[in-house]
């Protein structure tokens, strides 16, 4: 088997799964936006943005932390006020996600019952 | 240009297998919504299977009369619309007609294995057992992939819409068959083919297709068993909904890897010696899961196993078949291989349920996995793994 065989396979598997991953997280992103007040969200701002501005982009759109993650820029967020996601995508978040049964298999790197754990720290 | 026939192949069987996956999802916002029981949609799918099943064997006679873009094409057009029109269908007959027998028929045009006869018929020998295992990885890959997808549509549309979306991209099947229109070595011109009842006729007359035949009907048992008992039997076992999931997950990932490997290893060891493997690596994996203490690693180690073995055996018995009687009738008699490994999958689903109703137990079909995966195994020995049959195309008359 020439390495050219492999190569190509791997080049496919890495192509296809690039596409794949774009296309998740603007659906994640779009069910981001029906989930209901009260539902605990992923809220993603862009990466390098200091901590400390995070929670103030938080707290302007009348949000309420539930857990943090290993990356500063991504939070476990809710609020029980209607239009949050647009506020928070106002306030400069990139991405806002709800849960999704498939969450786990999506974000490996993500502790497989991270939602679970967020909706337990809901008043 | 070959090099883009196979990538476009392996993403029709991507497509192909990742949206049929997908039908789960709709188990309980479609009857819902329609107030329907859930056993209308159940139906639906279990047409569904039987007309692939049925429809296989066709799809590969089709392949070689009429080429694989035909086929592909029609395939994938018919199965589009069958994903889309469910999203129409009213009432239970048309959901039938719909999710049942449109997908069904158009599965069998449009399904991995005739992507793989479409591969096998293109692809050079040298290089032929790379591009089957490339094939059926790919379907792994979207079985594994589409799903959430799928997920992600409902959640950010609606069911309705989803449907609509996944029917979308099953109709991209159709816009890339065209790049399979390859001629390879098995379509010379200017050759008329053999009756598809004698190509039949005389494979069955050898008992090395007979063994492999028997040996597909166990892959079938043995997996559809699996897919459906085991997230119950698992929970029933203590084992929590969540490491059920993940123990799917966990195949669904080893899969990759498998269909992959064992694609490759079987032009380079033997396939019959591979799928001897595979079957005995199944019963032995089995055996194990069943002795051992139940624990999170037993489990997800058992997963990973049974992941490598999981559509492994698809590139190797194709591979073989093509072996045994050349690539130009492959897609018919791995067609009818297939409608063998399809009886199995139904008797594995049946047999799971109703030796549950009896017993009070899944016991007694895992021990049947096992004995027939060590079955299975034997069978796969004494199979001739060389040129069987002159199952050539005969020269036209009058062709030049």
């Amino acid at each position: 088997m020439s390495k050219l065989s492999h190569r190509t396979a791997l080049s496919t598997l890495a192509l296809i799964i690039a596409v794949w991953l774009i296309a998740m997280a603007l659906l994640m992103n779009a069910a981001g936006g029906r989930a209901g007040p009260g539902t605990p969200l992923l809220v993603l701002f862009p990466p390098g943005k200091p901590r400390l501005e995070v929670i103030h982009a938080i707290s302007r759109s009348e949000g309420m932390i539930l857990r943090d993650t290993a990356l500063d820029s991504a939070w476990f967020v809710s609020s029980v006020a209607p239009g949050f996601q647009a506020r928070l995508r106002a306030q400069g978040a990139i991405a806002v996600f709800a849960d999704l049964p498939y969450f786990p298999v999506i974000l490996g790197c993500l502790p497989h019952n991270a939602f679970a754990r967020a909706k337990r720290q809901l008043p | 240009m070959l090099r883009i026939a196979i990538i476009l192949a392996c993403l029709i069987a991507l497509v192909s297998f990742g949206i049929r996956a997908t039908f789960g999802l709709f188990t309980e916002p479609l009857p819902a919504a329609r107030g329907w029981d859930r056993e209308v949609f159940a139906l639906a799918i279990a047409i569904q299977n039987l007309f692939w099943g049925i429809g296989q064997p066709f799809a590969g006679a089709l392949l070689n009369r009429f080429g694989a873009v035909t086929v592909l094409g029609v395939g994938g057009a018919l199965y589009a619309a069958g994903v889309a029109l469910s999203a129409f269908s009213t009432t239970p007959l048309e959901l039938h007609l719909t999710a049942g027998v449109l997908v069904g028929i158009g599965t069998s045009g449009a399904s991995y294995i005739t992507v793989l006869g479409a591969l096998g018929q293109i692809v050079p020998p040298e290089r032929r057992a790379w591009a089957l295992g490339m094939g059926t990885a790919a379907g792994s890959l979207g079985q594994f992939l589409i799903p959430p997808l799928g997920q992600a549509f409902i959640d950010a549309y609606g069911w309705h819409a989803a449907l609509l979306y996944l029917a979308a991209i099953t109709a991209s099947m159709a816009a890339m068959a065209p790049a399979l229109g390859v001629r390879g070595a098995a379509s010379p011109p200017g050759m008329r083919d053999l009756p598809t009842s004698e190509v039949l006729r005389r494979a069955f007359g050898h008992t090395s297709y007979v063994l492999l035949v028997t040996g597909f009907f166990v892959c079938g048992f043995q997996l559809a068993f699996i897919t459906t008992h085991m997230p119950p039997y698992l929970t029933e076992i203590g084992y929590s909904a969540a490491l059920a999931a993940w123990a799917i997950g966990t195949i669904g990932l080893f899969n990759i890897v498998g269909s992959y490997i064992a694609g490759s290893a079987g032009g380079r060891y033997g396939n019959k010696y591979v799928l001897s493997l595979i079957y005995s690596g199944r019963a032995a994996a089995i055996a194990l899961f069943l002795l051992l203490p139940p624990s999170p690693i037993t489990l997800l180690a058992f997963s990973a196993v049974l992941g490598v073995l999981w559509l492994s055996a698809a590139p190797t018995t194709s591979g073989l078949v093509i072996v045994m009687f050349g690539p130009r009738y492959m897609p018919v008699l791995f067609g009818v291989t297939f409608f063998s490994h399809q009886i199995g999958s139904f008797l594995g689903v049946w047999l799971g349920g109703v030796l549950y109703m009896r017993t009070g137990s899944y016991d007694v079909v895992w021990w049947l996995c096992v004995a027939l995966g060590i079955a299975a195994a034997l069978i796969h020995l004494p199979i001739a793994e060389r040129p069987l049959a002159a199952l050539e195309p005969q020269k036209a008359s009058g062709a030049a």
